[in-house]
């Protein structure tokens, strides 16, 4: 595929830094590393820039999380957020319309007043509101579903592909080299090391691989011989046909097991969860989840009963049991540098990317990143952070 | 359902004016022949849009009928009573005051939003909203056609082979698997016999006992409605599934069904052609002017430029001919290399063949003439029609969804995609990229779908046995 930034031809026999995968962690990681110096940087990917789950998530970006972990790491993200159009020279569609956390439950309301303090205490940017205040922001919210919320005024959503594109451009201004329809097929190893990639154009030495491999990271790992309790996970979203506006903000809806936008150009962007971790590789798109989805955001937003569906589809991550990210290197395992387990990769990336780029080049380990450790899996030390979209395994119906 | 018309007519309101049909019309028909020619605007320079692919698939024709928005004008047939209106355009989508955007067009080419305001978010973030205003076209349903949507009960269905697709080589397939001894649901909208009805004039080409498509149409949909084997659901086949074969919505229905066996029957799509202006109201793809002149029977313009790529634009002109259109000129680039045999009946009718492209359509709010460019310069051509004339292009949305679903992934191998399916998916006719295949074919695909899905019914049931 020839698209700006994408080289034709054969990537070369040796680089600094391989990374497998051209989505978001693996476009913003090069770029920041080329930013700060390091030359001789591949991204290789078997398909195309932002081919896989950072071209199919819900867009949405926050820092009101529950967790000191998420707070410090998506803080940091939502700052580099709003300065990355200028960075990046190219107007990612970055909308600070608000993110808005809907609680349904008055276990979801105290979460949220707890929560409000704890962002109060941090300085973070949030709103506690109650259920009139909620009604007030978006009118057309279904009343016997809101109890009350947190909003972030800063938050809001970006336009994905704009976001993957900025990235590459950046990156290749600064000489990090992307080849797309390159499959990586396993990694070269030494002593302990892992010293390069085998790949369907012949194999590339490196100083340094970064699996960014999104939902064919456990691959990567196993090849260089790393098992860590994660599990490939399939998610499903749905765009209706453009609608006059009726939401600014990105709404987390926890009780559905929801989030969603509206773009400018007015289509509905939703994204709810099954009750359990859907374990699949496909990025097939299911009946039952579409039925299921249409059902839940027609009862959030009556208005949007017989609006018709634009797409519907499918995408896959990888994931730890703590839905956080696993980020950086483990033990025994030398030259290998994993970036994966993202489920809000598109919101975290531009924060991970410059915290993990400084601590390759400075050789110092960032404070922020440590939680996100691939070891706190091995030890069986999971994130607790409450205000997350997740599956809780219980269904209610 | 038949592609009869009864000298009766029925009425509707197109904005507040009281407008006739005659029974079985389309609100497209009905619409050109009242002399509406703007059906709606583009989204972004609000430029004018007509009757254009005929059936549903190009996008140019959406209006609100009752209340619902995005109904395909050329495939809703008027019932009577509906209250239509268009969707895009203030005050009207007749003299839309936003049609300045076009002017403005060299400053807002694609991708303009991404270089604007990168340093003042701020400014970014304004223009975004005022963007989103003018384009913000989009409509909500209105409760009442809300409430109708609401209404639709789900339903399941289990046969064994499902039929995707009524035209010609659809039905001959339905009929084949059914005389082979399949349970069949054939799934088609509107009219049986598809595009094959628009075309009265092709004898012999597809059918071996010396039928034109559209009489070997109307016979096969006459055995295929008088068949036991074979159930007729006239709605929209949806999508493929993991877990479902086909989802169907019909008329407040909506239906999944299981069938071990597919017949893909989708047929195919006219292909628009790059010249400016190629979007105004009154140039239109060859299946659309068919569709007007044959099963709407409307005239499709006073005076058409006929443009074509290879043969059928020859046929065509004959057609409109026929039908009282006169025919400025066919043109085509490869002109000299065609058989004389194609022209020389033009030439009895003195419509000339020039050997030149499509540079530009000349209009405002339609089509007044053409620009077209041959090796002796630039001619002007008058008329307020330019009918468009290429090789079809494959409706294989479906058979590639098949072909991922059987893969478990949509990243599997590249290549065709017929020749990854399985033995229980069957592409057949112009779907598959095979224009001339004969009713025979068709027919014969049918009955292979069919002893595919015995043959998975029968392994279905040993695995069930110890």
């Amino acid at each position: 595929m020839s698209a700006p930034g994408v080289r034709a031809g054969d990537p070369g026999a040796s680089y600094d830094v391989v990374v497998i995968g051209a989505g978001i962690q693996g476009l913003s990681t090069a770029y920041e590393l080329a930013k700060r110096g390091v030359r001789r940087i591949a991204v290789l990917d078997r398909a195309w820039p932002g081919g896989g789950a950072s071209g199919r998530n819900g867009e949405l970006i926050r820092s009101i999380f529950s967790s000191p972990e998420w707070v410090g790491l998506f803080d940091l993200s939502l700052r580099r957020w709003h300065d990355l159009s200028a960075e990046l020279d190219m107007n990612v569609l970055f909308s600070p319309s608000g993110y808005l956390v809907l609680a349904s439950t008055d276990e979801q309301w105290a979460n949220c007043e707890r929560d409000h303090a704890y962002h109060r205490s941090e300085g973070v940017d949030s709103d506690l509101l109650s259920h009139a205040d909620v009604l007030a922001l978006v009118p057309a919210l279904n009343p016997e579903i809101v109890r009350g919320g947190i909003v972030q005024p800063s938050g809001g959503f970006a336009h994905h592909d704009a976001v993957n594109w900025a990235y590459l451009k950046a990156g290749a201004r600064h000489g990090v080299e992307v080849y797309c329809d390159v499959t990586v097929t396993g990694l070269t190893t030494a002593a302990g090391r892992v010293t390069g990639v085998q790949t369907s154009r012949g194999p590339i030495a490196a100083g340094l691989v970064l699996n960014t491999a999104g939902g064919n990271a456990l691959d990567v790992n196993a090849w260089a011989g790393i098992t860590l309790p994660m599990v490939t996970s399939r998610l499903e979203m749905l765009v209706t046909e453009p609608l006059a506006p009726f939401l600014r903000q990105g709404l987390a809806a926890l009780a559905l097991l929801g989030y969603c936008h509206q773009t400018a150009r007015g289509e509905f962007v939703g994204g709810t969860e099954r009750h359990h971790v859907d374990e699949s590789r496909s990025q097939n798109s299911t009946w039952d989840l579409l039925a299921d989805m249409a059902t839940k955001w027609v009862s959030l937003f009556p208005l949007l009963s017989g609006a018709r569906l634009l797409r519907h589809w499918a995408g896959t991550v990888t994931q730890a049991a703590d839905l956080a990210p696993v980020i950086g290197s483990v033990p025994d395992v030398d030259g290998f540098v994993m970036s994966c387990g993202w489920v809000y990769g598109f919101m975290g990336a531009p924060g991970a990317s410059t915290l993990l780029a400084e601590e390759i080049v400075s050789g110092t380990p960032s404070p922020i990143l440590a939680p996100f450790s691939p070891r706190r899996l091995v030890e069986g030390r999971l994130i607790a952070e409450s205000s997350l979209v997740v599956p809780t395994g219980e269904d209610p119906a | 359902m038949t592609a009869d018309h009864s000298p009766s007519t029925v009425r509707f309101t197109f904005e507040g004016r009281d407008v006739e049909a005659k029974a079985g019309q389309t609100l497209g028909g009905a619409l050109h022949a009242d002399g509406v020619r703007i059906l709606t605007r583009s989204f972004k320079y609000r430029r004018p849009r007509g009757y254009t692919c005929g059936y549903g698939a190009c996008g140019n024709c959406p209006l609100t009928v009752d209340g619902l928005p995005g109904v395909n004008a050329c495939e809703r047939p008027v019932e009577g009573g509906e209250d239509v209106r268009r969707e895009r355009g203030w005050p009207s989508a007749g003299a839309d005051v936003f049609r300045a955007a076009d002017v403005a067009a060299p400053l807002l080419t694609a991708g303009f939003q991404f270089r604007l305001f990168t340093k003042t978010p701020w400014l970014a973030h304004r223009a975004e909203r005022v963007m989103a205003w003018v384009a913000g076209a989009g409509r909500l349903p209105a409760p009442h056609a809300a409430a109708a949507v609401r209404a639709t009960t789900a339903e399941s269905r289990d046969v064994d082979v499902v039929v995707v697709g009524g035209g010609l080589s659809g039905l001959a397939a339905s009929l084949g698997a059914a005389d082979e001894g399949a349970a069949v649901l054939l799934v088609h909208r509107g009219a049986l016999g598809g595009r094959a009805l628009a075309r009265p004039g092709s004898a012999g080409v597809r059918d071996d006992a010396g039928r034109s498509d559209r009489d070997a149409a109307l016979a096969l949909a006459r055995r295929v409605e008088g068949h036991p084997g074979v159930e007729v659901l006239d709605g929209t086949a949806v999508a493929t599934f993991d877990g479902v074969d086909l989802i169907v919505v019909s008329q407040g229905r909506r239906i999944a069904v299981t069938a071990p066996s597919m017949v893909v029957a989708t047929g195919s799509y006219d292909v628009p052609m790059s010249f400016a202006g190629n979007d105004k109201p009154g140039v239109m793809l060859a299946s659309a002017v068919r569709r007007l002149m044959h099963v709407e029977r409307v005239r499709p313009g006073r005076r058409a430029v006929v443009v074509t790529e290879d043969a059928s634009g020859y046929e065509i002109t004959r057609e409109l001919l026929d039908a009282g259109v006169s025919v400025t000129a066919v043109v085509d680039p490869d002109a000299r290399s065609r058989r004389p045999a194609l022209a020389a009946p033009l030439a009895a009718a003195r419509v000339p063949v020039l050997a030149a492209r499509p540079e530009k359509v000349r209009g405002l709010r339609g089509v007044r003439s053409l620009l077209v460019r041959g090796a002796d310069g630039t001619r002007r051509l008058r008329g307020d029609l330019v009918v468009v004339c290429r090789p079809e292009r494959p409706a294989e949305e479906l058979r590639w969804q098949r072909h991922y679903v059987e893969a478990g992934d949509t990243q599997a191998p590249k290549g065709s995609p017929t020749a990854a399916l399985s033995d229980t998916t069957v592409v057949v006719g112009s779907a598959a990229g095979l224009p001339a295949q004969t009713v025979q074919d068709s027919s014969e695909s049918g009955r292979r779908a069919a002893r595919a899905a015995r043959a998975r019914r029968h392994d279905a049931s040993d695995t069930q046995t110890p």
